[in-house]
Parts: C-alpha cells; sequence; structure tokens
C-alpha cells in the first residue's frame, strides 16, 4: 500500500513518456480508487493509440461523444488521402475549435487539468498531453438573492460558479480597466480565486496589499470565501467584520467603482469587499435606487434600531434595577407589578430571554421547512405567554427582547447584526452589575475597539472619526443626483 | 500620525470644567456670571500665551524643549514641575469622577470598585492607540459632550427665575470679582494643560492655536451660561452650597412629563468626557514622564501611572474635599502662577533671545 502512494507521488513530478502504455498505468496508480476519473484507450484508423483521460461530471460527455465522433470520421478520410499527416496534428487543429486548448508535458499538470473539467487527450509516441477545457457540470442558475432583500434594483444574485460572477460584474463595467487577476489558492482544493477592482479607481497601495495577502494565503482548502475573510483580515478577534460580504452583483460593482477591491471564490456565491468601515452595514443596496429623501428617513430608521438592538436590554436592566427614578412613575409602576411575582433578579430574566431568543433563531433555521411553524408557536405561546402567565418571566421582559430583536434585523448586512448580538449580552452583564455607569464603561469599551480597528487600512469609524465632512454627508444622508445643467442654461 | 485640529478641538473641549463653577458662586453668588465672563477673557488671554508656548516644541518633547532653552538642570526641573501636576490632575479628575458616580449613580458602592473598570478602559485606550485613539474617541464623544452640555439650558427656559440676577454688581464689588475669577481660571485652565503642552509634538497644522482658542472660548462660555442658568434655577444662595450646582439645576427638567432626572443621563455622557479628560492627562504624565526619564517604552509606564494614580485615588479624603484641597494648595498658588503663566511666558522669551543671539 504504501509502496503504491510513494509511486503516486513521485509519478506526480515526473515528465510525461513517449510511452503510452507507461503513462497509462502511471495514471491509473495516480487515480486508483477514483471511480470518477475515466482512463481510456481510443482505436484509430491508424492503428496509433489515443488515451482520453477526464472526471465524469465535470465534463459535457455528450459533446465530447459528439466531437470525438465527428474527428475520427473525418480523420479517417483525411489519414487515408494524405500518408503525411500524423494524427496527433489533426486532432490538435481540429479541437481547437472545441474549446480552450493547452500543452501539459509533466504528469502534474495533466493531473491539475483533469480534475478541472478538462479532457486530457495523449497521443502515443508523444509526450505531451493536450489539455481540452470541456466543463459541463451541473450549474446553478441566476436567482434572486435571499440574504439582502430589496424593493427596487436589479435582482439578479451570484452563483457557485466563478466564470458566471465573473461576468454578472464585466456586462455592468464593460471596461478595459476593470481588471480580474487569477490566483489558486488552497493546497487541496486548489480554488480558483479571482482578485477585481478598477484600474486607476482603486488606490494601488490596496490592490498590492491584497495581492500580497491573497498570494499568502497557506490553507489545504477552501470551501467558500470565508475561509480566505478569516486569513486575510487584520483583526481576527474583532467580533466587528472587516470585509463585507455579498451575493449581489449590483452591490459589487458600486463598490469597485467607489475604489474598492473584490474576491470572487470558486464554488461560493459570497463575493468579498474590502474595504469596509461600520457605516457600510447600515447601508442597504437600494439606498440608491430610491428617492433620496425616503431613504435619508430609512436611514435614521435604522441607525435608532441598531442602538436599541445594542443598548435597550442592558437600558432596562440599568433604570429598573439601579435607576427607577429616570422612568415617569407610572411606566416604573406598570413595570414594578409585572415584576412583583418574578423570581429572577432583571438581569438574570432578560440574559435568559434573550438566550432563548437567539435559541429560537437558531433553531429556525436549523428547522426543516415543514417543522418551521413549531419553532414560532413554541416561541409565541410557550416562552411569550405560557411563563408569564406562570410568572416564572415578567411581561415586560418579553417586550424587551421581542423589540430588540426585530431591532437587529433592520440592519441591512447579517454579517453587522452579529457583533451587535454578542455586545449586547456583554452590555447587559456590565448594565447587571453597575447600571447606567457600566453601560457607559460598556459603551466606551466598544468605541475604543471600534477607533482603533482597521480594515486594509482604513479607520473602521471613517469619516466620523477621523472626520470627513464630505463623506459625511454619505454616512447620514444619501447624496442626491441632481441633474446636471448644459452651458447654456 | 498627528492629531488633527478637529481632534484637538474636541479633546481640550472635553476636559472637565464643573468645578469651576464653585468659586464664581462662593463669590459672586448672584454675580457670578460677572466672574465667569472676566475668567473667560483671562482664559482666552492665557490660552494664547500656552499655546505659543507649546507650539515652540514642534519636533521635540516637553523635557527636550524646557532643556534646551532652559538648560539641563532648571529645564528637567520645570519638565518635571509639568508632569507632576498632571500626575496631581489625573488623580484629582478620577476622584472627583467617582464623587460624581457616588453622588448620583452608586452610592453603595465601593470607590475602588467604581475605579478600576474606568482606569482599565483609560489604560487601554492609551496602550492600544495612544493619543491618535484618544483623539479619535473624542470625535465621537466631543459633539455629544457638546450638546448635553448646551441643550439643557435652553431646556429650562420654562423653571428659570430672572429675578434672581438682581441686584446686579452691588453685593458683589471688584475685588470680590478677581477673588472668584483667580480660582475659576485655575479650574477652568487646569486640564486643559495637558493637551495644550503636549499639541506641539503630536499636532501639524497651523491653524492649531484657533483651535486651541476655540475649544476653550467654548468651555468659557458653558461656563458662563451654566452659571447664569444655576442662578436663574436653584437660586444663588442654593447654588454656592452644592457640589455639583449645575447637574442639579438640570433634574429640574421635564420633557412632555415622560423624561425626568436628565441629570443622571448626562451623567453617562459625562463619563465619556471624564473618560477623554483622565486619558490624555494619563498619556501627558506617562509619555512626558518616559521623555524625562529617557525610557523608551512609554506604554509600560501607563501601568505605572494608573496603579500611582488609583492609590493615590482610594488614600484621599472622601467627597468633594479634594477639590477645594487641591486648588487652594495646589492649583493656585503653585500651578497657576507658574506652569500656566510664568514658564511659559519664559519658554518664549528664551527662544526670543536664543534667535536674537543666533
Amino acid at each position: 500500500m504504501f509502496s503504491v502512494v510513494e509511486e503516486a507521488a513521485q509519478g506526480e513530478k515526473q515528465e510525461l513518456s513517449s510511452n503510452m502504455r507507461e503513462n497509462e498505468r502511471l495514471l491509473k496508480v495516480i487515480f486508483k480508487n477514483c471511480s470518477d476519473v475515466v482512463i481510456r484507450v481510443l482505436p484509430n484508423p491508424r492503428e496509433e493509440e489515443i488515451l482520453i483521460v477526464y472526471v465524469d461530471g465535470l465534463v459535457d460527455t455528450k459533446q465530447l461523444e459528439q466531437t470525438m465522433n465527428q474527428l475520427l470520421m473525418s480523420a479517417e478520410n483525411t489519414l487515408a488521402s494524405n500518408k503525411e499527416v500524423s494524427l496527433g496534428n489533426l486532432i490538435r487543429n481540429h479541437l481547437v475549435l472545441f474549446g480552450q486548448t493547452k500543452n501539459a508535458n509533466k504528469v502534474e499538470d495533466l493531473i491539475n487539468g483533469v480534475l478541472k473539467a478538462n479532457i486530457a487527450i495523449i497521443m502515443s509516441g508523444e509526450g505531451t498531453a493536450l489539455l481540452v477545457d470541456a466543463s459541463g457540470f451541473e450549474k446553478r442558475s441566476i436567482e434572486e438573492s435571499k440574504t439582502e432583500n430589496v424593493i427596487s434594483g436589479p435582482r439578479d444574485s451570484f452563483t457557485e460558479t466563478l466564470r458566471t460572477n465573473t461576468s454578472l460584474l464585466r456586462r455592468r463595467i464593460p471596461s478595459s480597466q476593470l481588471k480580474m487577476e487569477s490566483f489558486t489558492v488552497g493546497k487541496l482544493t486548489q480554488t480558483d480565486v479571482v482578485l477585481v477592482y478598477i484600474e486607476g479607481v482603486a488606490p494601488d497601495a490596496l490592490v498590492e496589499n491584497v495581492r500580497q495577502r491573497l498570494q499568502g494565503v497557506q490553507l489545504k482548502g477552501i470551501l467558500d470565501s470565508s475561509y480566505i475573510e478569516e486569513y486575510i483580515q487584520d483583526s481576527p478577534w474583532s467580533p466587528f467584520p472587516q470585509i463585507q460580504k455579498t451575493d449581489r452583483p449590483d452591490t459589487t460593482a458600486a463598490s469597485l467603482m467607489e475604489g474598492r477591491v473584490a474576491i470572487i471564490a470558486n464554488c461560493t456565491p459570497c463575493v468579498l469587499i474590502l474595504p469596509i468601515t461600520f457605516w457600510t452595514g447600515m447601508q442597504s443596496a437600494d439606498d440608491h435606487y430610491e428617492r433620496f429623501d425616503f431613504v435619508v428617513a430609512r436611514k435614521a430608521v435604522r441607525y435608532i434600531m441598531m442602538m436599541v438592538s445594542l443598548i435597550f436590554p442592558a437600558l432596562y436592566v440599568a433604570l429598573t434595577a439601579y435607576n427607577p427614578e429616570l422612568l415617569p412613575g407610572s411606566l416604573y409602576q406598570s413595570i414594578a407589578t409585572a415584576r412583583e411575582k418574578s423570581p429572577f433578579p432583571t438581569v438574570i430574566e432578560v440574559v435568559i430571554m434573550d438566550f432563548i431568543f437567539e435559541g429560537l433563531q437558531e433553531a429556525g433555521i436549523r428547522m426543516p421547512s415543514q417543522l418551521g411553524p413549531i419553532v414560532s408557536i413554541v416561541g409565541a405561546l410557550v416562552v411569550g405567554e405560557a411563563a408569564v402567565k406562570a410568572n416564572i418571566i415578567s411581561a415586560p421582559i418579553v417586550i424587551v427582547v421581542a423589540l430588540t430583536g426585530i431591532a437587529a434585523y433592520g440592519i441591512p448586512r447579517y454579517g453587522f447584526s452579529i457583533p451587535l448580538r454578542l455586545l449586547r449580552f456583554f452590555l447587559v452583564v456590565l448594565a447587571g452589575i453597575y447600571g447606567l455607569y457600566g453601560l457607559s464603561l460598556g459603551l466606551i469599551a466598544i468605541l475604543i475597539h471600534l477607533v482603533t480597528l482597521e480594515s486594509f487600512g482604513v479607520r473602521y469609524l471613517m469619516p466620523v472619526a477621523p472626520l470627513n465632512f464630505k463623506r459625511l454627508r454619505d454616512v447620514a444622508l444619501r447624496t442626491v443626483r441632481w441633474p446636471r445643467r448644459s452651458p447654456s442654461e | 500620525m498627528k492629531l488633527s485640529n478637529n481632534q484637538l478641538f474636541w479633546m481640550i473641549f472635553c476636559f472637565q470644567v464643573h468645578y469651576a463653577l464653585n468659586p464664581a458662586f462662593q463669590y459672586g453668588h448672584q454675580d457670578a456670571w460677572i466672574i465667569s465672563l472676566v475668567m473667560g477673557i483671562a482664559v482666552m488671554l492665557l490660552t494664547f500665551i500656552i499655546v505659543k508656548a507649546s507650539l515652540l516644541s514642534r519636533d521635540e518633547s516637553l523635557p527636550a524643549l524646557c532643556r534646551r532653552l532652559f538648560g539641563k538642570w532648571l529645564g528637567s526641573g520645570a519638565a518635571f514641575f509639568y508632569i507632576a501636576s498632571w500626575f496631581l490632575l489625573t488623580a484629582v479628575t478620577l476622584r472627583e469622577w467617582a464623587d460624581y458616580v457616588f453622588l448620583k449613580l452608586l452610592p453603595n458602592t465601593p470607590v475602588f470598585m467604581v475605579l478600576i473598570p474606568f482606569l482599565l478602559l483609560v489604560v487601554y485606550v492609551n496602550v492600544k492607540g495612544g493619543i491618535m485613539a484618544i483623539g479619535y474617541c473624542s470625535q465621537v464623544i466631543g459633539p455629544l459632550y457638546f450638546l448635553i452640555s448646551f441643550v439643557p439650558f435652553f431646556l429650562m427656559f420654562g423653571v428659570m427665575e430672572w429675578s434672581n440676577l438682581l441686584p446686579i454688581y452691588t453685593d458683589t464689588g471688584g475685588e470680590n470679582v478677581l477673588r472668584g475669577a483667580i480660582p475659576a481660571l485655575a479650574d477652568v485652565m487646569g486640564g486643559s494643560m495637558v493637551p495644550f503642552i503636549i499639541m506641539g509634538k503630536h499636532t501639524d497644522s497651523k491653524k492649531t492655536m484657533k483651535s486651541a482658542l476655540w475649544a476653550m472660548g467654548l468651555s468659557a462660555l458653558w461656563v458662563i451660561l451654566s452659571t447664569i442658568g444655576s442662578v436663574l434655577v436653584v437660586g444663588p444662595h442654593q447654588a454656592s452650597e452644592l457640589i455639583i450646582p449645575w447637574v442639579d439645576s438640570i433634574r429640574t427638567i421635564s420633557i412632555l412629563d415622560f423624561i425626568q432626572n436628565v441629570d443622571a443621563f448626562a451623567i453617562c455622557i459625562y463619563a465619556f468626557a471624564h473618560f477623554i479628560s483622565v486619558s490624555a492627562s494619563m498619556f501627558g504624565t506617562s509619555y512626558g514622564l518616559a521623555e524625562w526619564v529617557g525610557a523608551k517604552n512609554w506604554k509600560r509606564i501607563v501601568w505605572y501611572v494608573a496603579i500611582s494614580v488609583f492609590l493615590c485615588v482610594i488614600l484621599t479624603s472622601n467627597l468633594g474635599h479634594i477639590t477645594n484641597d487641591y486648588r487652594q494648595s495646589i492649583l493656585v498658588p503653585w500651578i497657576l502662577p507658574l506652569n500656566m503663566l510664568m514658564i511659559p511666558i519664559l519658554l518664549l522669551l528664551m527662544d526670543r533671545v536664543k534667535r536674537w543671539h543666533a
């Protein structure tokens, strides 16, 4: 067993032999127990041997069969009439029409080509393989984005196919300035990764920085672009995302036009965009497709919801447990009456309810769709109503947690609601210990973290800290596209 | 990287000037606003002198500047005097803050429990990002502090008793105005000394003077408005008895009979502003000390300074005493004439003399 493995490893480093049978034997050793790899010798008019290697399922076998049949039939006639023409040249010339072709002299190149949906054709007496791009695997069609819903604006979203994704961008920005640099990342997966940017718009230093980081990725395999995200981000310990993930081509194209860069990995619909700031999380894709006055109002609602999602439970704990004098008398009376029979301190109640809410969300995501309504029933009736009636949990807590949960979904980008959900617990615990003072301390700690955080050389709180008035407009408002008047006017 | 003018402006504005109200009320009662006005004019003059002096050190630290202009021993002494005063200032500001929290938010919590998390945050911001991180934080906190400083004045219009301002001047007289204005001036200028002196090396613009004057002008304006507001709301005699009269004044605010006790919310914003002032003082002390002793790693010194400050704070006397004691025995007799007036003027003169000779 060991010797076969060793022979395979040795064989990969070799050059292709001119002896067809030797190549066939070596490939069969390398692809031992790979039932999907087809290694077959084809008959031909001149009794020369043709070795054909491909991965079943990755290549378009119907087209392959049709092309080879045509090829061999026409070859029979040509070879009979012209003895000087070699079979190898004939095949080469014919298959150029089929798709992208290239030669491979090393066994390693041949293997890589075959595993990436090429057909390898090796003629006896030649130490070179012809690799024909014949990808024909199953693809998901372009569908509507499921993670970033919009009311107006384009509906298409990225798929798992790299070339489909690059074409979606190219269709939006048909300019030669749009560059797409290819990289291969992942020792085992050999994933194709494309770095996209607009030359002259994206800063050279940024492009070079990302290029170097991509070249330095040392991973066994990449199954999703998130692997790259974790590897190249500045501060892995920060709960805040430093790279934006999107499956929307319009968002990506807009980001590219703003001078940012995108990373597209094969087999994943999530495209990475960088650098980003804190305010990126508050922007929705359709902000630029709606009327600006409506967008401004909607943005204000989002910012309030963001604050509610972060501090509301902690504020409730601080006010009810430490500083009830801040609440209007009648309101506090209602809360106190509702809390009268509750066995837990406020902070424990909030933590329990928040935890249950997070658990319900997690269950809702994982549960088969047929069982989905059960989560709502369990959540609404058992936790929401029965627990309150049984005096285990007080009613205001249910209101607080429900409002907080809804507020978290007001944040347009899912990745940005996650740190707020995590930090909410941190603030609740601090408020439980120190009241309003604890809440202030927690907010200061978050602020220090945010002002010192960077995303690829850009300060995370830009343009608030450091202040940039021109860009600040786009954070709070949406710049109006006033019609340009002609000089005569 | 160097601090921008905007960061410097907010940082200076965040320095606490609440205790400047006390001497104004003590000597002026209903005329406290006249004392504040005189103090405001003096603040602008003093700011101009100190900023001029601090801008002499564009490429060098304060100890290096003092040594260059005053000679090795005298210069080291002058620089040490600054560093020692910043250390005291850090301790006093922290003590004041602990008193604030004790009085308004956590009356049953021991002082050390209030201070430890706060000091840890101060150390964290210094070690993580130094003066730049403090500058960035002040850009977020500063505008909030501005709102909570000035907006309550307008919200109190309904409960203001304008006859509280009468009679004007006759009860007070020029002598009392001066006696009140000097400690008020020391209180307003006390904290801001730190960014003033460190600004030379850490800012990079010609408009530094403008930012400093605007920030100090705004602080002085706040003192004037809050003395007027406090007199109108709680009355001149009660205001002079209170430890923090302004905070007691804004307690009267009620928005639509729903949001009451605005003072507790204001204290949360004051927590942010205190954080900026203590962090900047801590930076000045640690960085200045490192330069003074020639230590390479000033961030390590932050820990030593933090522990020393903590010990000073928990060993000092109780509530309210520290500010008066510090003002009467250190701030007014020593720091105001030496650190704020004499040394800056001498630095400017020596620089002129040296240039003239060169």
